[in-house]
This record gives structure tokens, C-alpha cells and sequence, in this order.
């Protein structure tokens, strides 16, 4: 039997997402990681929210769900959980995963659960055409800071890092073998994996979001240890320079393992037929 | 009846004033006594003899105070029943319905009075290989519901009014990607917090009208601790068939009282422990994950399927599940998903609760828990000499129109129940044509109604 090419995971279903976007570099990483890992199709679910970014499931030849606003780990974690042998993968904008979804990350990160998270950082909202996202950084002018931004950007690394994510990378959609490497090594990561994809909007911030950020980056050093917690601070918290790669991964049981025991130690009574559970609510006269 | 005097007067304190009671209740509906002074020596046993003994002499003078009242009506008794019984709440019901009908995901959020059914979960789906998780808000426990649906797992969540407020975007999606889930709702005294710990049947628009955009949803209510179990599997019987949100009301009386049913015939119910429908070999050969059909439910496929890949979504899509914003599809896509709710009133029981005389004009309507007290209302009534009929709708949505129409055109007056400012009433307008006379019997919640309180209702429009 021939293996899947990245072909194979072409949905047909031409993308919405304006010519030159930032999203179809990453798109183009996962068929590739896909067709790398040799994963069956019918064996992978992509959940998103709701953005140009999670656009992203529909133009996928594997299981896929286009949820709602902010919603894409929850619904990844009930699909992982209630399919452990599936390969689920979330995608999330900025906007999605960082402001209105913002409070399911650290709990997705508490959970290990085995799944990998790619949020797609274009630093803007671009499904409703270019108002300030939590990652839009403090010089930008937006729809909705005509005079400048009043927040502090989130660093999505920083935040990770703080929440005890096991695996974090960073990758870039104009780098598309380096993002297709970090893929496929959040996908083997045993537990929670997250992956900031910068990933320009032409649109609405502007081509030169691209050369900004080539002129930033900076691949990690062949010597880099990412199993530093010390060194992975750091490295979030540089500044003028932007490093790609995997920065920092560290082991931990996943949810699944921690829910096998649960299921020992919940089963160390013995009998669990139904009708011994409805004879605990048995009264004799 | 004089139990503090009593009490006094044999054991020289007011501390065995229940004793006593217990006593007169004894002899008054004629149970044997060994039982109980049996169980008093024993319960008493170790606070020492003169105790046992105290409490012993008391209840004997409860027997004795019960004698000299002998010439008084007493309540008909036809022995005891010595069939075995359940003992349980409706949050323990709904628990074991669920279990019944195949939950094996469970995520929530804790509020009162709904806890207890996610503690129950905690404690009974790991021993049957289920998944439970305690999520982060209410939102999560629902996409997580939602994301185990579409993984295959039959799926629930429970809650109360704030957290259903919550979920009400992510109920719509279920909706919209046509996934089996079930939503319990335990109401309780609001809006806002309100009144967490009393009883309330405030959440019934939120329910059945609730949400943005034409969304169709089914909608369940339980009447006892017995139909809470019946609801729930029924519940789950309807959203895996149907393929949308099924929405559960109960409420804190319901909830948390503990009731004695009689065992219930679960094997009765097993004809509705079902799986959705999954596609055939040919089916699948080009699969249409939302295929328009004759019932609008379609067969659904789940990740590890071979060739039924397609992608759920909130946004509205076409037969295979592709993204559109095609006005005619649209239309077609939302009748299609509306379909399902004619196929329950065509196909399904209606779930309706009758009782009393098929010929009265005065009919007394109510939903939920409260027919409890319409029950014994009508009861209490008829044994007087009124002619009265009272119907439950247990399904609210899609409500069972023909033959709730066909019982209000009997009556001269009805009296419509409801703990809510008139929510059930506005319900029933938009659906039915009530009599020319209707009495609203409303109150806002927090303590259950009265039989006395119905008794005077139906008596102003019965005399009217
Ligand atoms: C509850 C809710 N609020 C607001 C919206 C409108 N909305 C759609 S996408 C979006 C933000 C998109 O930005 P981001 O998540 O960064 O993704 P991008 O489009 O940039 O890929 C918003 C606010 C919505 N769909 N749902
Ligand atoms: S608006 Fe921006 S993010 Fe959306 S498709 Fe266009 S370029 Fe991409």
C-alpha cells in the first residue's frame, strides 16, 4: 500500500483567506507533518474557533470542527477524551485563544492533555477586519486604537510557560519546513503542546509584517537545551529579536494516564453493574 | 396534640417530644410497635440505660395519647407495603437514568442544587470506564460535552440558571453541528444569583425560547423523583436519535428532596437506550454529513471512520458540511434542522400527565415539579365532590399541541401553575387558545406551593 503524501489531505474546499495570508504557510506545515507521520486521515480531528485562522479545519481532509469563539481547546479536550486514540490537533487566532478563550488555555495546561494547540498569531483581528488583538503590539495603530494601544501586549510564550505547558515551540509561516518540524514534534510530545505560529496578516496589518518578523527571527542554536526552564525564560524574554524553535519541554503525565488510575482506584470496590449501583438506593421494610 | 406536655410529664424533659410523636404516629396508622421500640433501644444504646429508658416510656405514651384520640378519623391504611423501595433525590435519579441510558462523559461546573449530580459522576463514571471532568466555567463544560459528542461518547453536563446562561452560545452550536447532548438545568430562585439554595421554574423561557438565531432544541421536564429517571433516559433516547440539544428542567424541590419510589422497570426502559444513526457501506462511499432526508436526521460518522470525514461547524454549511452563506441554503439547512422537531411530535409519545374527571370544565395546567401539589389538589377536590382535570406537559419543546388543544377546548376555566412571574403562561399563549376564564395561580419561587394555595384557586373559578 503506497503512504500518504500531503496531497491526501487536500479537502478541495478553496480557502477564503486573501492571497498572500500568513495562514496558508501553516496549513501548507500540516499536510506535510501529516503526510510525515503517515497519519490516517479518519484518525485526526482539527478543532478550531472561530477567526480566518480557524477557518483552517474546513480546507483538511481529516475529522474537523469549526466551533465557536474562543472555544477550540474545550472542544478539542471532550474530542481527546472521549477518543484518546484520535490525533487531535487545535487551532486558535490570537483573539481567539487569548482574549476570549484566554481562561481554557491554563486549564488545557494543568490537564496535559495529549493534544497539540497551534495558535495562529497574526497579532490582529482579521475575521472582523483589523481591530487590536491581546497580542497587537503597543506602537500599532488598529480599527480600534486610532490613537495608539492602551494595553500591554500578552506573550504567549511567557503565559505558556507560566501555566506549566510540557512542550512550547514557536514557529513562523514563511519558515514552513522549521514549522513542519515543530509540528510533528508537538504531535510525538506525550501531553500538551503549544505552538505560537506567527503568522501575518497582509491584510489588515500589512505585508511588511512579514519582513518585520523575518528581520527579527532567529532560529534557536543547535545547542540550545530546551529542557531548561531557566534558559526557556530567557529566551521568552528577549526583546529585539524573536527566536524560533522548540523552547522548552519537560515530561508529565498525561490525562489519560492520570485518568487510568482514577479508573483503578474508583473500581478497587468490585461489582459495577448497573443493578449493584441501583441496589445502593435499596430500602428493605 | 400535646407532645411537649407529654414529654415532660413522663420523661421530665422536652427532649423526647419527637419520641412521642413517633409514637402517636405509630399507633394512628396502625404500625406494629416491636419494630420501633426495637430501633429506639438500639439508636439510644450507647447515650446509657435511663436514656433508652426515658425515651422507651415516651414513646409509649405517644401510643397512649393516640388511644384516647381513637374516636378521631384516621388516615386509611392498608398495612404496610413490604415491596422494596428506592430511596433517592431527583439529582440521584437523573444521575442513575443517565448512568442507565450510557453516559460516558460528564463535564461540569459546581452551583447549587445541581452539585450533587456532577459529585455523583465523579464518583460512578470512572468505574464504568467514563470520563468525568471538572471544568474550568460552564462554556468549557459545554464545548467539552459538545467535543465528546462529536467524538462518539454519549455526553452531559448539569447545571443551574447562571451556568445555563453561560452555555446558551455554545447550546446553539450544538444545534447547528447537529450533536447529541444533554443539558440538565436544576432551577433556583434568580435572576443573578438569586436564590441559590430554594426552588424556582423561572428558567423555562430561557430554555424553551432561548438563544441567538432559529434554534431548534427539545425540552424535558420531570414531574417526580420516579419520572426524573424516566426524563433522563427519554432525554438521552431523543438527542441521540435527533441529533440536537436536549434540555432537561428540574428544579431544587425536585432536585434535593429525597422521595420512596417503587423499584423502577428499567428493563422496560432499555428500548430507549439507542445510538445515533451511522451511515451504510454506500453511505459513506460519498459521504453527506448533513444530508437533507424526509426526518431531517442524518447519519453521523465519528474520527476513526474511515471515509466519513467531514468538518462540524457553528458556521451554516451545506449537505457535506461545507461553509456557505447561500441564502437558499440557508433556508434549506435551517428547515432541515427544524424537521427533526415535527418528527418528534409525529413519531414520539407526548409525555403528557392526566389526571382526574374526563367531562370537568375546569382544568388546572402546570409543568415540572409542581404537579405534586396540583395532584393532591385535585385529589383533596374531587373527593369533595368537584369535577376537575389537570394536565402536565412533560415535553415542553416540541410541545404536544393537538392533544393539549383538544383538553383546553373541554373547559370552561383552566387554572394555570407556576412558580415564575407568568412564563409558563406566555408559553402556553403562544401556543394554545386558552379558555375564555383562566385563573393564574404564580408566585416567584423559593418556597414550593401549597395544596391550600391551589385548593383556593380552582375553588374562585369553580364557583365563578
Ligand atoms: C462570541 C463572539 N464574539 C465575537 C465574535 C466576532 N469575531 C469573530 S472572529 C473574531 C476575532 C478574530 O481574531 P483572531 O481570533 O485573532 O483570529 P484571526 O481572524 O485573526 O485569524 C471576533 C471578535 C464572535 N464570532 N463570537
Ligand atoms: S484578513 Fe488577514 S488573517 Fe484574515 S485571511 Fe486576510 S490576511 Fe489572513
Amino acid at each position: 500500500m503506497r503512504g500518504y503524501t500531503a496531497k491526501d489531505y487536500r479537502s478541495g474546499v478553496k480557502p477564503v483567506w486573501c492571497p498572500g495570508c500568513g495562514d496558508y504557510g501553516i496549513l501548507n506545515a500540516l499536510y506535510q507533518a501529516f503526510a510525515q507521520l503517515q497519519l490516517p486521515p479518519e484518525e485526526v480531528a482539527i478543532i478550531s474557533g472561530i477567526g480566518c485562522s480557524s477557518r483552517l479545519p474546513g480546507y483538511v481532509k481529516t475529522y474537523g470542527f469549526n466551533s465557536i469563539h474562543g472555544r477550540a481547546l474545550p472542544v478539542a479536550q471532550g474530542v481527546k477524551l472521549a477518543r484518546p486514540e484520535t490525533t487531535v490537533v487545535a487551532v486558535a487566532g490570537d483573539g481567539d485563544g487569548l482574549a476570549i478563550g484566554a481562561g481554557h488555555f491554563p486549564h488545557a495546561a494543568r490537564r496535559n492533555i495529549d493534544l497539540t494547540y497551534i495558535m495562529l498569531d497574526n497579532g490582529i483581528y482579521g475575521m472582523t477586519k483589523g481591530q487590536a488583538s491581546p497580542t497587537t503590539g503597543s506602537d500599532q495603530r488598529t480599527k480600534t486604537t486610532p490613537y495608539g494601544i492602551v494595553e500591554d501586549p500578552i506573550n504567549p510564550i511567557k503565559l505558556a510557560l507560566g501555566y506549566g505547558v510540557t512542550f512550547i515551540a514557536r514557529g513562523f509561516s514563511a519558515q514552513v519546513k522549521q514549522a513542519v518540524d515543530l509540528i510533528i514534534q508537538a504531535i510525538r510530545h506525550p501531553g500538551f503542546a503549544f505552538i505560537q505560529m506567527l503568522s501575518p496578516c497582509v491584510t489588515f496589518v500589512g505585508r511588511e509584517q512579514f519582513d518585520i518578523i523575518r528581520s527579527l527571527a532567529v532560529d534557536l542554536p543547535p545547542d540550545y537545551d530546551p529542557t531548561s526552564l531557566e534558559r526557556a525564560w530567557e529566551i521568552s524574554n528577549e526583546t529585539g529579536r524573536i527566536s524560533l524553535g522548540v523552547i522548552y519541554r519537560t515530561e508529565s503525565l498525561p490525562f489519560d494516564q492520570r485518568l487510568r488510575r482514577i479508573g483503578e482506584l474508583a473500581k478497587r470496590g468490585g461489582n459495577h453493574h448497573f443493578d449493584a449501583t441501583v441496589r445502593q438506593y435499596m430500602v428493605a421494610s | 396534640m400535646p407532645f411537649l406536655q407529654t414529654a415532660k410529664r413522663v420523661a421530665g424533659s422536652a427532649l423526647t417530644k419527637n419520641i412521642v410523636a413517633l409514637g402517636f404516629l405509630a399507633t394512628w396508622f396502625g404500625l406494629p410497635p416491636g419494630g420501633f421500640r426495637k430501633e429506639i433501644a438500639e439508636r439510644f444504646a450507647g447515650k446509657g440505660e435511663s436514656v433508652v429508658a426515658a425515651n422507651l416510656k415516651s414513646f409509649e405514651a405517644g401510643m397512649a395519647l393516640a388511644e384516647t384520640h381513637a374516636s378521631r378519623a384516621r388516615p386509611q391504611w392498608n398495612g404496610v407495603d413490604n415491596a422494596p423501595k428506592l430511596i433517592l433525590t431527583g439529582n440521584e435519579a437523573i444521575s442513575l437514568g443517565a448512568l442507565f441510558a450510557g453516559v460516558r462523559f460528564f463535564a461540569g461546573y459546581p452551583i447549587t442544587p445541581a452539585s450533587e449530580i456532577m459529585e455523583w459522576m465523579a464518583r460512578e463514571l470512572p468505574k464504568v470506564d467514563g470520563v468525568f471532568v471538572q471544568a474550568e466555567d460552564e462554556i468549557a463544560a459545554l464545548t467539552m460535552v459538545i467535543g465528546a459528542s462529536f467524538g462518539g461518547a454519549k455526553a452531559m453536563t448539569a447545571t443551574s440558571g447562571p451556568g445555563l446562561s453561560l452555555m446558551t452560545e455554545a447550546m446553539g452550536l450544538a444545534t447547528m453541528a447537529e450533536l447529541p447532548i444533554v443539558i440538565v438545568d436544576v432551577q433556583r430562585g434568580g435572576p443573578s444569583t438569586g436564590i441559590p439554595t430554594k426552588t424556582s421554574q423561572a428558567d423555562l423561557l430561557h430554555t424553551v425560547f432561548g438563544g441567538h438565531g432559529n434554534l431548534p432544541r427539545i425540552v424535558l421536564a420531570p414531574v417526580d423523583v420516579t419520572d426524573a429517571i424516566h426524563i433522563i433516559v427519554h432525554a438521552f433516547y431523543l438527542a441521540e436519535k435527533y441529533q440536537l440539544p436536549v434540555l432537561v428542567l428540574s428544579d431544587q424541590f425536585l432536585g434535593q428532596r429525597l422521595e420512596v419510589i417503587r423499584p423502577v422497570d428499567f428493563q422496560a426502559l432499555g428500548d430507549q437506550v439507542i445510538d445515533r444513526l451511522r451511515p451504510s457501506e454506500e453511505e459513506l462511499v460519498a459521504y453527506r454529513r448533513f444530508k437533507i432526508t424526509e426526518t431531517g436526521i442524518s447519519p453521523i460518522t465519528m474520527p476513526g471512520m474511515k471515509g466519513g470525514m467531514y468538518t462540524a461547524a457553528g458556521i451554516e454549511h451545506d449537505e457535506m458540511g461545507r461553509p456557505t452563506s447561500d441564502a437558499d441554503i440557508h433556508e434549506k439547512m435551517t428547515r432541515k434542522r427544524w424537521k427533526k422537531l415535527q418528527t418528534v411530535e409525529r413519531q414520539e409519545d407526548d409525555l403528557l400527565w392526566h389526571d382526574g374527571d374526563a367531562d370537568a370544565r375546569v382544568g388546572i395546567v402546570t409543568w415540572g415539579s409542581t404537579k405534586g401539589v396540583v395532584e393532591e389538589a385535585v385529589s383533596r377536590l374531587r373527593r369533595q365532590g368537584f369535577k376537575l382535570a389537570a394536565l402536565v406537559p412533560r415535553r415542553l419543546v416540541p410541545l404536544p399541541v393537538a392533544p393539549m388543544q383538544a383538553f383546553l377546548d373541554r373547559l370552561q376555566a383552566v387554572v394555570i401553575v407556576e412558580l415564575s412571574t407568568g412564563q409558563f403562561h406566555t408559553f402556553l399563549n403562544s401556543q394554545l387558545r386558552l379558555p375564555d376564564t383562566v385563573r393564574l395561580c404564580q408566585r416567584a419561587g423559593a418556597a414550593p406551593f401549597t395544596v391550600g394555595e391551589i385548593i383556593d384557586a380552582i375553588k374562585e373559578v369553580h364557583t365563578a
